[in-house]
């Protein structure tokens, strides 16, 4: 390899799937709390809904889960990029004016999110109006991405796609594969945001019952769904059947039914934990997937290996003393007197 | 090579430009603007001064909005157009520089963190607690600079790196310090504009007059550090790199020139402002100064992309993704083979790949206008001679058949009628477009290759000559493809250009 090569990568391929699922994990949890969360409040049928103070906490909390989904996202998109670059911007290239719009999307989503978050802050909320645009946009942003991801492991529809049109204004052709996903992602964090808000209004049964209820109604669609999505493998359905895929499925629908369990019993602290371990499961499974479907596209493991150990150390470094301060700063905040000082 | 090519109706240079600057003028803000409202929160808390606390609270608010939503979001922008633009250079940065992005994630979390509670504490926190969360903030984003400063200069020099591979090399590399004691001063001085722009709204008194003064130094003191690193940038970047600039893109010294009148023009306009009594302060006037360095900037980022060119990352990369060394190996076995993604027409596939990344057919930077007028042979015979064009061009990575097939395809799009009856021109203006096309992108009279001394003393009969002999002199020299009324044009063009000719 001579010195400029770069078709290599800077630690071992385990490490940087381990960071890669982690990471999504904890993206997808924030995401479906914002996302579904705000689904969850625009669905939900409760009288004097906008006026209920828990549903006013929590939109004033929107815009930072929000930037806490972003925030989180990044990471993963990094590791992804490291293993799997090729596939993510060919496909990402097929369709990219609506890739780049998604940017916009979330932009204006954001300012939506602030807006009614003042408009809580000032007592001036009425209604779901700006909340059901800003999830408008973010269903176009959870739209766009599984195109585009679903696209990436198909490399000769990407590449066939890409012959026909090349101006970056086409979708995955193959709407009946990614569909399903696209639902079952949708459904999924749905899921998330009914267990936020039920978390939220854990004080007042009025809200806290029917957004439990929200809750199984949502992951009961995104169970069904995904058996939807995994049909939609098609021909690598026997290989997922055979691979580790399988015990992560098993592992990620108990730990759901368990999460349920615990939610209607109140015990939310179990149900969380559950359900953040179902998610886990699920992005595995996703990953155990895409690396079936890839089939013989990409063979990461094949990939030239040159560690830069004292620059991940750097890293590691960095990430414990991210986790202190960000315990410390939330700590320093919330210990500290809520009563509002003038300045 | 391994990626498909984006076909916008839109320039990659222009998307890029546009998405690039507007952020960071916006994050170097994020990071400047940071170590104001901590700075100047403790001024105002120690004088007990409750005006200039309100304000630091509004600006607060203007500062979330705009850095974290805008500047974080357009940062992510970033990311998803690089990779659209240019797939392979990312691939190469990704895969070289992964983990320092990672440690700049982790940086980028708690300053996300951080601006959110240091807004939500103000009427929350103690003022020591908040201060101190305000400090971290900055802390946090301004090593997010420290971090992201040594990707950005790699890309222009990166150093020992070309020798050794070695992460460290290509990181600290000869800009990185310069850089970053310029973009420092630029985040001083953003954060003085900035707040000027927010202080313009509040109402006529003595505090916004004082308000608008503190503006006016942090402004002021960042326009100074920021030229002094813009000299010292200017020093460590390679002569080599300035001097062929200067020779074969003078447009790009003229931005540098220009980047020294505007800073001029803005310390000009921050000095008035600092004198003026703070009613003076009006909208208009702080958006102009927010204007003026926009202009000032934008033309450092424009000036740094562009001095950079035919490289996207020089001797390894060239900005149309083609590696410096497989250079070699595609030029003796073509480049149609090593492309995974082909859409059919070779033609075409091979404009994608050697010329979309800079041009458009009809649009930004078109070629489809330049070469109206002539013909497959003159086109091919400047895609194998594009390195020796003006304007930094890299070479054609491809055999001399694949320069058959694309100069064939590009002359198929532009119509096939003559000069004159593709421009509608005549006599002396026909010839000055002539030579313009087919010869001043590589010869310019009393300039760059000048053509003047291999030309003196030749007739109309000689020019004439020449000119039939002219693809025969050089391989990368196109041969002369004009009829006869653009051929007697031109040599009257060319007689005019000699010592003693009309003019």
């Amino acid at each position: 390899m001579n010195a400029t090569a770069y078709d290599f990568l800077s630690a071992p391929l385990p490490l940087i799937t381990l960071l890669h699922l982690v990471t999504l994990t904890l993206h997808f949890a924030a995401m479906g709390a914002l996302f579904g969360g705000t689904g969850a409040l625009l669905l939900l049928r409760v009288d004097g809904k906008w006026q209920h103070p828990r549903v006013q906490a929590m939109v004033r909390l929107l815009p930072t889960l929000l930037a806490l989904t972003v925030t989180l996202g990044v990471a993963p998109l990094l590791f992804l990029q490291l293993v799997y670059h090729r596939q993510v911007y060919s496909a990402a290239i097929v369709s990219a004016w609506l890739w780049l719009a998604l940017v916009v999307a979330v932009i204006v989503a954001y300012y939506l999110f602030y807006a009614a978050a003042f408009a809580s802050r000032a007592d001036r909320l009425r209604g779901g109006g700006m909340l059901a645009v800003a999830f408008a946009l973010l269903l176009f942003v959870s739209l766009v991405f599984s195109s585009v991801f679903t696209l990436a492991e198909t490399p000769a529809t990407l590449a066939a796609a890409w012959a026909r049109n090349a101006t970056g204004t086409v979708l995955n052709p193959e709407v009946g594969r990614w569909m399903p996903r696209w639902l079952h992602l949708v459904a999924g964090a749905l899921t998330l945001g009914g267990f936020t808000l039920s978390a939220f209004a854990r004080d007042d049964e009025r809200l806290a019952a029917p957004a439990r209820r929200f809750t199984l109604a949502a992951m009961l669609v995104a169970m069904v769904l995904g058996f939807g999505a995994l049909f939609g493998l098609g021909s690598a359905l026997p290989a997922f059947l055979r691979s580790s895929g399988l015990w992560w499925l098993a592992m990620s629908l108990l730990t759901a039914l368990g999460a349920l369990h615990f939610l209607f019993r109140r015990r939310l602290v179990a149900a969380g934990a559950l359900l953040a371990s179902s998610l886990f499961g699920m992005v595995a499974l996703r990953h155990v997937a895409r690396l079936i479907v890839l089939g013989s596209a990409i063979d990461p493991s094949a990939m030239a290996v040159r560690p830069q150990w004292d620059v991940f150390t750097l890293f590691l470094v960095c990430f414990v003393a991210m986790l202190a301060t960000i315990a410390w700063m939330l700590r320093l905040f919330f210990a500290s007197d809520t009563t509002p000082r003038s300045s | 090579m391994n990626y498909p090519v984006w076909d916008a109706a839109v320039g990659y240079g222009l998307l890029m430009g546009a998405i690039a600057v507007v952020h960071v003028f916006v994050s170097h803000f994020a990071i400047g603007g940071g170590l104001y409202l901590v700075v100047e929160e403790q001024r105002a808390r120690r004088r007990g001064d409750g005006f200039r606390l309100e304000f630091l609270e509004r600006l607060t608010r203007f500062f979330v909005l705009a850095s974290l939503v805008f500047g974080a979001l357009t940062g992510v922008g970033i990311w998803f157009v690089i990779g659209l633009l240019s797939p392979a250079a990312t691939e190469l940065l990704i895969h070289q520089f992964v983990w320092a992005w990672a440690i700049e994630w982790t940086f980028f979390v708690v300053e996300i963190l951080a601006a959110i509670l240091y807004y939500y504490g103000w009427k929350r926190l103690a003022p020591r607690a908040h201060l101190t969360l305000g400090w971290i903030y900055f802390v946090a984003a301004y090593l997010s600079l420290v971090v992201i400063n040594g990707i950005v200069a790699f890309m222009l020099t990166p150093g020992k790196w070309l020798a050794t591979g070695a992460f460290w090399d290509g990181f600290f590399n000869p800009t990185y310090w310069p850089q970053l004691a310029f973009r420092t001063g630029v985040c001083l001085l953003l954060a003085g504009l900035y707040s000027l722009l927010v202080a313009s709204r509040l109402p006529t008194s003595d505090g916004k007059g004082a308000i608008a003064r503190a503006s006016s130094l942090w402004a002021l003191g960042g326009l100074g550090v920021a030229m002094a690193g813009w000299l010292w940038y200017l020093r460590a970047l390679p002569a080599a790199l300035l001097a062929t600039a200067r020779e074969n893109m003078p447009w790009v010294l003229t931005w540098q020139s220009r980047l020294g009148l505007l800073a001029g023009a803005l310390a000009a306009a921050v000095v008035l402002l600092a004198l003026l009594p703070g009613h003076r302060l009006h909208l208009a006037g702080a958006a102009l100064l927010m204007a003026l360095g926009f202009a000032w900037f934008g033309s450092f980022e424009l000036f740094r992309e562009a001095v950079r060119k035919p490289w996207i990352v020089p001797n390894t990369m060239y900005g149309n993704g083609i590696e410096a060394a497989a250079l070699p190996r595609l030029q003796a076995e073509g480049l149609l083979p090593a492309m995974a993604y082909r859409t059919g027409n070779d033609g075409r596939d091979l404009f994608l790949r050697s010329c979309r990344s800079c041009h458009t057919l009809r649009g930004y930077k078109a070629l489809a206008p330049f070469y109206a007028g002539t013909d497959a042979a003159f086109v091919a015979g400047t895609i194998r001679g594009a390195h020796r064009m003006r304007g930094e061009m890299p070479p054609f990575a491809g055999t001399a058949a694949e320069s058959e097939v694309l100069g064939q395809w590009l002359a198929a799009q532009v119509g096939g009628k003559s000069l004159a009856e593709a421009t509608g021109l005549a006599g002396p203006a026909l010839g000055a477009r002539s030579f313009a096309v087919r010869c001043g992108t590589c010869h310019v009279p009393g300039g760059r290759r000048d053509p003047l001394p291999t030309l003196a003393g030749l007739d109309a009969a000689a020019l004439s000559e020449f000119l039939d002999s002219a693809g025969e002199l050089s391989p990368e020299m196109p041969p002369f493809t004009g009829d006869a009324i653009e051929r007697a044009a031109l040599v009257d063009h060319l007689l005019a250009l000699q010592p003693g000719g009309a003019k």
